[in-house]
């Protein structure tokens, strides 16, 4: 039993001088007793500067450089587009990174076409997933949206957040369009995506 | 006498080295001043690449000149042939959200006050506590050897260690903020905590 006990102690001890060794030291800064006898402390003003952020693309497409209201092209399965009656046009993920420049600042996301869409073509969006990753409340419109050369709104309101970048991350939009009378799309048709400081 | 008023302070200062600790002043030149000069340009990511403050504060830590009936005024340079060993903790207060603020040193930065002393001519057996050297905090160090400075004064932590009188140790501070921490200027405060310890 004492053999047990001063093992008991032995280990411990171990134990306890193998968690001093690893833990960082600190004194508490609040408490003048820690540093008064021929110590001391000194206070001094410190400033930080952000720049504020309003960035957003899509992938797996598109280039990536979009800033504070300006917009980005998007080629978005043009091939599919052209002919047939009615498919889907490959899924799109939304990614931005949004630090408002005043903190209650909000933002939206807006999508729209660069040119009208030809007679008998319609062509809807909507978000049909939301990642886990990144740090963003879920904002988006679930139900379809009709998508022309007017801006609608395809994520709501949000503050601050990010959405991790690439496929699979931010929101997903899916494209369903009708094409009645098998028209083609004009060059350079294209869709546009912006994030707007409300 | 006076010439050899040193060596007895000196000795006097192992007599007393373990009664008291003498005063000192600590003296911060320089405040932290961060700013960034381009956010991320990739959509999606968080906002976390970091950066380094314009200045570098220095903190020089010297014993106060003292007067006693004995010696008349005493010297901040007699004064610190008396060696004690220094460490320096650090903490903010009102960081901005999201704000990882960071600060290192190189070992022996700084300089020894006076520069050179009767104690560093004695033999090492002699230097009770070895070399006036400063040493940097590696316990808990980023890869870079920054250590993570807290945001709170209960917690202000070591960042690097000296002993004997120094001056002019400049701090490397550097920051990674993120998407919620807000944007243009953020005022906070740097607190610096230093601590004696005589030799024992």
């Amino acid at each position: 039993m004492k053999i047990n006990n001063i093992k008991n102690k032995i280990l411990c001890s171990f134990v306890l001088f193998t968690f001093v060794g690893f833990a960082q030291e600190t004194v508490n800064g609040s408490d003048i007793n820690s540093f008064i006898i021929g110590g001391g402390q000194e206070t001094t003003p410190a400033t930080l500067f952000l720049n504020d952020v309003a960035i957003v693309d899509v992938s797996p497409e598109g280039q990536a450089v979009i800033a504070d209201g300006e917009s980005l092209l998007l080629e978005a399965g043009l091939p599919i587009l052209a002919g047939g009656t009615s498919d889907f046009v490959p899924d799109i993920w939304i990614n931005y990174t949004y630090r408002p420049a005043n903190p209650l600042d909000q933002a939206e996301i807006f999508i729209r076409t660069s040119q009208p869409l030809p007679a008998g073509v319609t062509l809807n969006a909507k978000v049909i997933e939301k990642s886990v990753g990144g740090n963003f409340d879920d904002r988006g419109v679930k139900k379809d949206l009709s998508v022309d050369e007017t801006n609608s709104k395809i994520v709501r309101t949000f503050g601050a957040g990010y959405t991790d970048d690439g496929v699979t991350n931010g929101y997903k939009i899916q494209y369903t369009y009708s094409n009645t009378g098998s028209e083609e799309l004009p060059p350079g048709f294209a869709i546009i995506y912006e994030i707007i400081i409300k | 006498m006076k010439q050899y008023l040193n060596y007895i302070l000196f000795i006097i200062g192992i007599q007393f080295v373990t009664a008291q600790v003498q005063d000192g002043t600590l003296t911060i030149n320089g405040t932290v001043d961060f700013s960034q000069v381009t956010a991320t340009m990739e959509a999606g990511l968080n906002d976390t690449e970091s950066f380094n403050s314009a200045v570098q504060p220095e903190l020089s830590f010297i014993l106060n000149p003292t007067t006693s009936p004995l010696f008349g005024v005493t010297s901040s340079e007699q004064n610190c042939e008396t060696v004690y060993l220094y460490k320096v903790f650090i903490h903010t207060t009102g960081a901005p959200t999201g704000a990882i603020v960071k600060a290192k040193t190189f070992d022996n930065s700084g300089q020894r006050f006076p520069l050179v002393s009767v104690y560093d001519t004695l033999l090492p057996v002699a230097q009770y506590f070895g070399p006036r050297d400063l040493t940097a905090e590696t316990n808990g160090a980023d890869a870079d050897g920054f250590i993570t400075i807290p945001n709170d004064a209960t917690q202000a932590i070591k960042v690097f260690e000296f002993k004997g009188c120094r001056q002019d140790i400049p701090i490397e501070f550097k920051v990674s903020p993120d998407v919620f921490t807000p944007s243009g200027t953020s005022s906070f405060n740097v607190v610096y905590t230093i601590t004696a310890e005589p030799f024992s």
